[in-house]
């Protein structure tokens, strides 16, 4: 059953500001709604001050920052999901298959294990997103030929780079020393623990742009679902648009690995469930995964920063733990299909 | 200066705070002793050393696993503190490694005026007294502190006066002997480096950080002492003291396996790795 687009976002967006409510007032520290609601209110005044109520720290400075990383992530995360699904006709396309991520993860951890300790605040997020986008472009390069870009050498290409990523990453760990590994272990397990609220902008401004230009793309991926010479004759720049999409997703993926490490599945489970409730027409996917993936991430995050208070769980934990279920009843549903 | 990305979040808090209805009410009881989370196993035993257990509310993982502790609640990994679980503890303050984090979890502390105190792990003996002088300081048990340091400096002397006539030895983290491995070995600038330190020996370890031993390399260093470190559980696997490879060592042979409890070196040097050092030194002396 097909449930009309207006209703659906609707919903997503009535229950995602619900699911923001709920984080604003649920954490370690109780704060009540009408608490929540004075600080929040008293900080669109001007004034500067020095001193702190334990309610504003934890407002403004922890909870609200976190909440839109974990909305802008997410949003970023499942739109690229849709996105190389529909590019590659392939339901179990995430970010992760053309090496985006693996990639960002090679940067990061050469940031760590490398680099100085006191450059590592800019270092791992800015390795990680060069080395998100250098692997990509690899990727792509080893796809294209004269004849244009094959979507089966795509995959194998990411595949191959994945692992090779895999070995630069055992290699590095194995050379690390005893922190380093344990800041290793931490950042692969992804988290939103370290949202500040000066880095919210370029997330902000990444996930506009990729909204926008992602709903320009709409048209030509639902062609694109129809085979590709069937999108040429359509009218559709099938190489151009794949190039354009991939470089995207390389930019939205790097950025959100880049602040947030590596947290899986989003991308693969959000555009399903998507296309269960209102179909495979990307015009409709496209603005629906970004609401239900940050609506995801963030009912994720509230369960992970609540569950072993005063301790919390890496997001990327409770992701893989929805989302690897997810995708064996996929792999299932696939292989049924198949024979 | 107000960013943009603040202001996005502040709008969504204020639309949704309208659907919201949940309010909670806390209160928690004053309580005039010190309230310390201890980030950090070496922390936390130098705090009992100094009769501060009573002070102590929450502890991470490695704490946990002290029996006096267990009941205290744990706030998880040292570097992947939760700002918000370490507020809602209402500490006067948080002890631990220098390397504890994140940034956002400390400096949210410190703007609510928990008192933060960072120390490096301990790998020698002068700055396990420096570690203990300070919290001493910190939290006014000086007289503790300084008894303390005593036994420390006592302890001292008795290895400084115990002297072995090895030269050279290895130290090597048993594995369980999952899957036949050799036990890792520490490299320099490890706690077992810090512990043949102790003991006047020689790490033949030049490699930084511990690595897997291969059986090749064991036989080639042939130590005089290996120092055999294990988690205090008994193993299920075969155990490392009876390896052919080790049997083959010059140690083995002159019977200088030695073992330890590798729980005292967690958090770097401690007063029970030096109590282990004696045991072991004073041993090897004999022989």
């Amino acid at each position: 059953m097909r449930i009309p687009f207006n209703l659906l976002v609707a919903f997503f967006a009535l229950s995602t500001l619900f699911f923001v409510g709920l984080s604003i007032v649920t954490g370690a520290v109780n704060i009540s709604f009408s608490d929540a609601y004075g600080v929040i209110t008293s900080s669109f005044s001007n004034r500067e001050t020095t001193e702190y109520s334990l309610a504003s720290v934890v407002l403004l400075e922890l909870r609200l920052p976190r909440i839109a990383l974990a909305l802008l992530v997410g949003c970023i995360l499942a739109q690229s999901g849709a996105v190389l699904q529909g590019l590659f006709r392939n339901p179990l396309a995430d970010p992760g298959i053309i090496g985006v991520s693996s990639g960002a993860a090679v940067g990061a951890i050469v940031a760590i294990v490398v680099l100085p300790e006191a450059w590592k605040v800019w270092s791992i997020p800015g390795l990680a997103f060069l080395a998100g986008l250098g692997t990509t472009f690899l990727v792509y390069s080893l796809a294209r030929s004269e004849k244009g870009t094959s979507v089966v050498i795509l995959l194998l290409a990411g595949v191959a780079m994945s692992a090779l990523a895999g070995a630069a990453i055992g290699f590095m760990t194995y050379f690390a020393d005893d922190n380093n590994l344990r800041e290793l272990s931490v950042w692969q397990m992804g988290s939103l623990a370290k949202a500040k609220s000066e880095e919210l902008p370029l997330l902000l401004f990444v996930c506009i742009v990729l909204v926008v230009l992602f709903q320009r793309q709409t048209n030509a991926l639902n062609a694109l679902l129809l085979g590709e010479s069937e999108a040429r004759h359509m009218g559709i720049k099938v190489e151009r648009l794949k190039r354009n999409a991939i470089i995207l997703v390389a930019i939205g993926v790097g950025v959100a690995v880049a602040y947030s490490g590596i947290i899986g599945f989003v991308g693969l489970v959000v555009p399903h469930i998507v296309r269960m409730l209102c179909g495979p027409n990307h015009r409709f996917l496209l603005p629906l995964s970004a609401l239900l993936g940050g609506m995801l991430l963030l009912i994720s995050d509230l369960v992970a920063r609540t569950i072993l208070t005063p301790a919390e769980l890496p997001i990327g934990l409770i992701t893989s733990l929805v989302g690897a279920p997810f995708f064996i009843v996929l792999l299932l549903r696939e292989r049924k299909r198949w024979y | 200066m107000r960013s943009a990305g603040i202001s996005f979040a502040k709008s969504l808090a204020c639309f949704s705070l309208l659907l919201t209805v949940i309010t909670t009410q806390t209160a928690l009881a004053e309580d005039e002793t010190p309230r310390i989370i201890s980030a950090d196993l070496g922390t936390t035993q130098v705090l009992q050393a100094l009769n501060l257990q009573d002070a102590i509310i929450a502890v991470d993982v490695t704490s946990v696993r002290q029996p006096e502790l267990r009941g205290l609640p744990s706030i998880g990994y040292h570097r992947q503190l939760s700002p918000e679980g370490l507020l809602s503890i209402k500490a006067d303050a948080l002890v631990g490694a220098a390397d504890m984090g994140p940034e956002t979890a400390i400096n949210a502390l410190e703007k609510t005026g928990v008192q933060i105190i960072q120390q490096e792990p301990p790998k020698t003996i002068d700055t396990l007294i420096e570690n203990v002088r300070t919290l001493s300081t910190e939290f006014n048990h000086k007289e503790d502190g300084e008894k303390l340091i005593n036994i420390i400096e006592e302890m001292r002397t008795t290895l400084s006066n115990t002297s072995v006539k090895q030269k050279t030895a290895i130290f090597l983290l048993d594995m369980g002997g999952h899957g036949g491995a050799n036990g890792s070995m520490a490299g320099q600038g490890t706690g077992g480096d810090a512990f043949l330190n102790l003991l006047g020996l020689e790490n033949m370890a030049k490699f930084p950080a511990y690595r897997e031993a291969s059986r090749e390399s064991l036989i080639a260093l042939n130590p005089d002492v290996i120092v055999l470190a294990s988690g205090g559980r008994p193993s299920k696997g075969p155990k490392l003291e009876d390896s052919e490879v080790i049997a083959l060592t010059r140690a083995a042979k002159e019977k200088n396996i030695m073992g330890m409890n590798a729980s005292t070196l967690v958090a770097g040097l401690s007063v029970a790795a030096m109590d282990e050092a004696i045991r072991v030194k004073t041993t090897l002396a004999k022989k």
